[in-house]
């Protein structure tokens, strides 16, 4: 036998074989003066004997020899983890560990992480497959190097391996224990860009606390881009970090997840010379290894500490593609573009119809499931255009005759299917689905609905005699008649009256009374002006945190008549938050502050003074056109007579304005029935860390819901879920990263559009008509970025009714992904505003400060001038 | 021709059993301020409910039969997809179930 434990500085990159390929790297970068935390390595040759000792050859063996592998991996990590450790490895690892702990205090905690011995492995290592565990202390060590090396034997592991053709019996691990280091602030750096694969700029990411959160993605980092040469920092952004790990807790506390103090979350972690700092480490390592690194780091007590350095793997790497034909569900993307989390996307799925996929964390619709529905000559490349952008590309292709029959089959089926839901809609009034409040506070109170039964019940399995406002899912697809009046009334004018502007007929389906979105505008407003009247208040808004404001104001008595005006909106508007459709987004009830937030830069713009000009715009804009057209169509035969093509025209447009309205006014429900089911999630997930079963905030949403049943029910525990929740997080962090393709295994044209030069105009399709000139201002977040001055540009990658008070200020609205029926389109026609949607990337290629002319008409947004300075 | 007459007032019957259902749904859709709603709601099932009446009774006694059929057939239609929802629906959920 070899020696069993290694002072990590004296492993090299000789010893990946016996320390594992982690080990052997800190231990070199250890032995050159780079500030690695102390540590010592139990090497490969003890988990050997170890396994030896046990036996546990045949049971490997079986491994290969197929039957149940979860049952064998099971019985294998729970004779690893209740093995008892040799006499002389057990003296030679505490021993090991006490000369770590000397001059450190017992209090010391450690890191126990594995370290893999093979090239294969380590890149399972990198998956997540692995267990890391923190702050161990003396009591907990041995079990946690146990379980480490358990963790050979996760299904996950062994499944890699068994792929890779990797033999399970040749495998063992090292695991590396170091000092923790008590960090106040840490973070990742990259010395290449992993999203540009820029090689000219070094990326850094820090939040407060341990890095874990941002490897995790559990927090948004801030994050600052800087210039290889000369280190210039080129780019930085601060981020809201609400939460952070501590690393000073007790070994064994249930929670590490806290919330970050509201004076410390918008609080650059970095000064200048630390990013420096940062940045020459980071180099040192790349110009170590001979490749782009991925440095994580932290500083504590004002010294920096790297605690780990490997290389970027994503950079030159292929993503995996599905095999088929998918094109991005717009209805979702256009609400948000971020990857939804594996539990929210697990119950989407639910409800949804076959042909549906989840591709790096967003949703894509198979295209073979459609194809056969469309009775065209079309290839894949214009049918995947024609669905996302609603229209052709070029002119309708020639009808494919004999796919007619199936198609009037599911057409008739379809109008079967909806067809009285659709006769029931007609002349409600406008609050036919507020009963459906009542229905989602009974489905919350029932402790026997789990979260994908209220899913169901609120959105598709209504019961026998249910009234249709208790159904606004089904009100919602039912609304999509939007689109045969429009076309029947775009198709009159263009018949009737030629000679009319082209933008008539959105015109005449815009300000309509009643859609929430914009009436949820008014009601900010109206509170922005009630915190106007109280100096008290709108002082507290403009010069405190949203949450500090908020906890001030609660102790103010001239904030009152403010506070019962929040309340009164937070009754209506609460279940309402930015990226609704994510269940692991806060709404408004839990976090007030969030209001707050979209009040204060409100508040800033100056809007809340004086009436509404924006709707009052958008209702005259209608009467204009209506007057356009009576005078239009007046010189037509017996038009005189009663005005008979008027009258038509007036009805299509009508009924095309009540089906937009209910469109939206019917999300404004459905996204409720969400939040209920966000509830029922963290009421299982708040049993489960009361057990135990999970140890942070907002894990569960990183499971499947078969799993939480699981945990649940006891047949899953802490240790079988936690490396299935790390990985999933890191994959969540890489595909934020990563912009989501519109198509899989097609080739847009739109694709190859937006990689002109943006010199030519970007194009997009309008979505509200007009045209408007003024400054860009770039926001990726409506609660974090610089607010908006009145008359800007708002470019945006997606909006939602977060994003709603912008357009009270904006002049006209930018969106990277979005429809005529999609929340910009809507809310813009109600505000009589421009607005282009599905501009491709605009947020990378318009940069905040320039000029911009937005042709909502012509769709298409032209740079007039780049930015000043 | 006599089958496309009848086919016709198949589909009629079609239609007129969705708004037959849409009206008696109405009852439930308006039930909240029903007080002062009831007389559109008995509007709605009198005007449908009496025009599937005067179809079928002013209908020619052999093409009767096609616009009953029409009209009872959605009303079955109706009842099955809901039924074929939940039991889909509900089997998914199973299936999941069935993966702990």
């Amino acid at each position: 036998m070899g020696r069993p434990v290694l002072p990590l500085t004296d492993a090299t990159i000789a010893d990946v074989a016996v320390a594992g390929g982690k080990a052997a790297h800190l231990g070199a970068l250890a032995t050159r003066g780079f500030p690695v935390p102390p540590g010592f390595v139990v090497t490969a040759d003890a988990c050997r004997d170890f396994f030896d000792a046990l036996a546990l050859a045949p049971l490997i063996a079986g491994l290969a020899a197929g039957g149940d592998p979860a049952a064998r991996c099971a019985e294998l990590r729970r004779r690893i983890v209740e093995g008892r450790l040799g006499g002389p490895l057990v003296h030679a690892i505490l021993e090991a560990h006490a000369s770590l702990l000397r001059g450190n205090g017992d209090g010391v905690l450690c890191a126990v992480r594995s370290s893999a011995t093979a090239e294969d492995m380590e890149r399972a290592s990198f998956a997540g497959q692995h267990g890391t565990y923190y702050y161990v202390d003396a009591v907990r060590l041995l079990e946690m190097i146990r379980h480490c090396w358990a963790s050979l034997f996760s299904l996950e592991a062994v499944s890699y391996r068994s792929t890779h053709g990797i033999d399970h019996a040749s495998v063992a691990m090292a695991v590396v224990v170091q000092e923790m280091v008590p960090s106040d602030v840490s973070g990742v750096a990259f010395t290449a860009n992993p999203v540009t694969g820029s090689r000219s700029e070094i990326v850094i990411e820090s939040s407060w606390g341990m890095g874990a959160a941002i490897v995790d993605g559990r927090v948004t980092p801030d994050r600052y881009v800087v210039a290889r040469d000369g280190l210039a920092i080129r780019e930085q952004r601060t981020a809201e970090k609400r939460f952070m790990v501590l690393s000073r807790v007790e070994a064994g506390a249930g929670h590490r997840l806290v919330e970050v103090p509201h004076d410390r979350r918008r609080v650059q972690t970095l000064a200048a010379a630390d990013v420096r700092t940062v940045a020459e480490w980071s180099l040192r390592c790349e110009k170590h290894f001979g490749a782009p690194q991925d440095v994580e780091w932290a500083f504590a007590d004002g010294r920096f500490h790297l605690l780990q350095s490997r290389p970027i793997t994503t950079l030159d790497r292929d993503e995996r593609v599905p095999e088929g034909r998918y094109l991005l569900f717009k209805p979702l993307a256009e609400n948000f573009t971020d990857p939804l989390t594996p539990l929210t996307i697990d119950l989407l799925l639910l409800p949804l119809p076959l042909g549906y996929r989840a591709i790096r964390g967003r949703m894509y619709m198979n295209l073979d499931y459609v194809r056969p529905l469309v009775p065209l000559r079309i290839s894949d490349e214009d049918l995947a255009a024609a669905l996302y952008l609603g229209s052709p590309a070029e002119g309708l292709p020639p009808l494919a005759p004999l796919k007619l029959p199936v198609v009037l089959a599911a057409l008739a089926f379809a109008y079967l299917a909806v067809g009285v839901a659709r006769a029931r809609m007609r002349g409600l009034p406008d609050d036919f689905m507020d009963g459906y409040r009542a229905l989602c506070r009974r489905v919350e109170a029932d402790p026997a609905i789990g979260p994908a039964e209220a899913l169901l019940r609120l959105w598709i399995l209504p019961a026998p005699i249910e009234p249709i406002g208790n159904l606004p899912l089904i009100v919602n697809g039912s609304s999509l008649a939007f689109a045969p009046w429009f076309g029947v009334l775009s198709w009159m004018l263009r018949r009737w009256a030629p000679g009319l502007r082209p933008d008539a007929a959105s015109l005449l389906c815009a300000g309509s009374p009643g859609v929430l979105s914009a009436e949820m505008g008014r009601s900010l407003r109206d509170l922005a002006a009630e915190a106007r009247r109280a100096p008290d208040v709108a002082a507290a808004l403009a010069e405190q945190g949203p949450a500090h404001a908020l906890a001030m104001l609660q102790d103010e008595p001239s904030a009152a008549l403010f506070l019962a005006r929040l309340d009164a909106f937070l009754a209506i508007h609460g279940h309402r938050a930015v990226k609704e459709f994510e269940l692991q987004s806060a709404r408004w009830e839990e976090d007030p502050a969030a209001v707050i937030a979209l009040l204060r830069n409100y508040l800033a713009a100056d809007a809340g003074r004086g009436p509404a000009p924006a709707e009052e715009k958008s209702v005259r804009a209608r009467k204009d056109a209506e007057d356009e057209v009576r005078r239009a169509l007046a010189p037509r035969p017996l038009e005189k007579l009663g005005g008979p093509r008027w009258r038509l025209v007036r009805f299509a447009a009508t009924r095309a304005r009540d089906y937009l309205k209910l469109r939206e006014n019917s999300r404004f429900f459905h996204i409720m029935g969400f939040g209920v089911v966000r509830k029922k999630v963290l009421a299982v997930e708040a049993d489960l860390l009361r057990a135990g079963r999970l140890k942070c905030k907002d894990d569960a949403f990183f499971l499947l819901w078969s799993e939480l049943e699981a945990l649940r029910g006891g047949h899953l525990g802490w240790a079988d879920v936690e490396d299935r929740i790390r990985e999933r997080r890191l994959e969540q962090a890489r595909f934020a990263r990563l912009p989501p393709p519109k198509t899989f295994g097609i080739a847009t044209r739109r694709a190859a559009e937006a990689d002109g030069a943006p010199g030519d105009g970007l194009r997009g399709q309008c979505a509200s008509p007009g045209r408007h000139r003024g400054i860009a201002r770039v926001i990726l977040d409506p609660t974090q970025d610089a607010p908006l001055e009145p008359g800007e540009v708002l470019v945006a990658p997606y909006t939602d009714p977060a994003w709603t008070p912008l357009f009270l200020v904006a002049g006209a609205t930018v969106v990277e992904v979005g429809s005529y029926l999609s929340h910009a389109g809507t809310v813009a026609r109600e505000f009589g505003m421009p607005c282009l949607v599905d501009v491709a990337d605009c947020t990378r290629l318009i940069p905040t400060g320039a000029m911009v002319d937005v042709d909502a008409d012509g769709g298409v947004v032209r740079i007039v001038e780049p930015p000043r300075g | 021709m006599v089958s496309l007459a009848s086919a016709g007032l198949f589909a009629i019957g079609v239609y007129v059993s969705i708004r037959v259902l849409a009206a008696l749904y109405r009852i439930a859709d308006l039930w909240y301020r029903i007080g002062t709603d009831w007389p559109r709601v008995a509007r709605g099932i009198v005007a449908w409910g009496g025009a599937a009446l005067a179809v079928a009774l002013l209908a020619e006694d052999g093409r009767r039969a096609a616009f009953l059929c029409g009209l009872a057939g959605y009303a079955v239609l109706h009842v099955v997809l809901y039924v074929a929802t939940r039991a889909y629906v509900l089997g998914r959920l199973r299936a999941r179930r069935r993966d702990l």
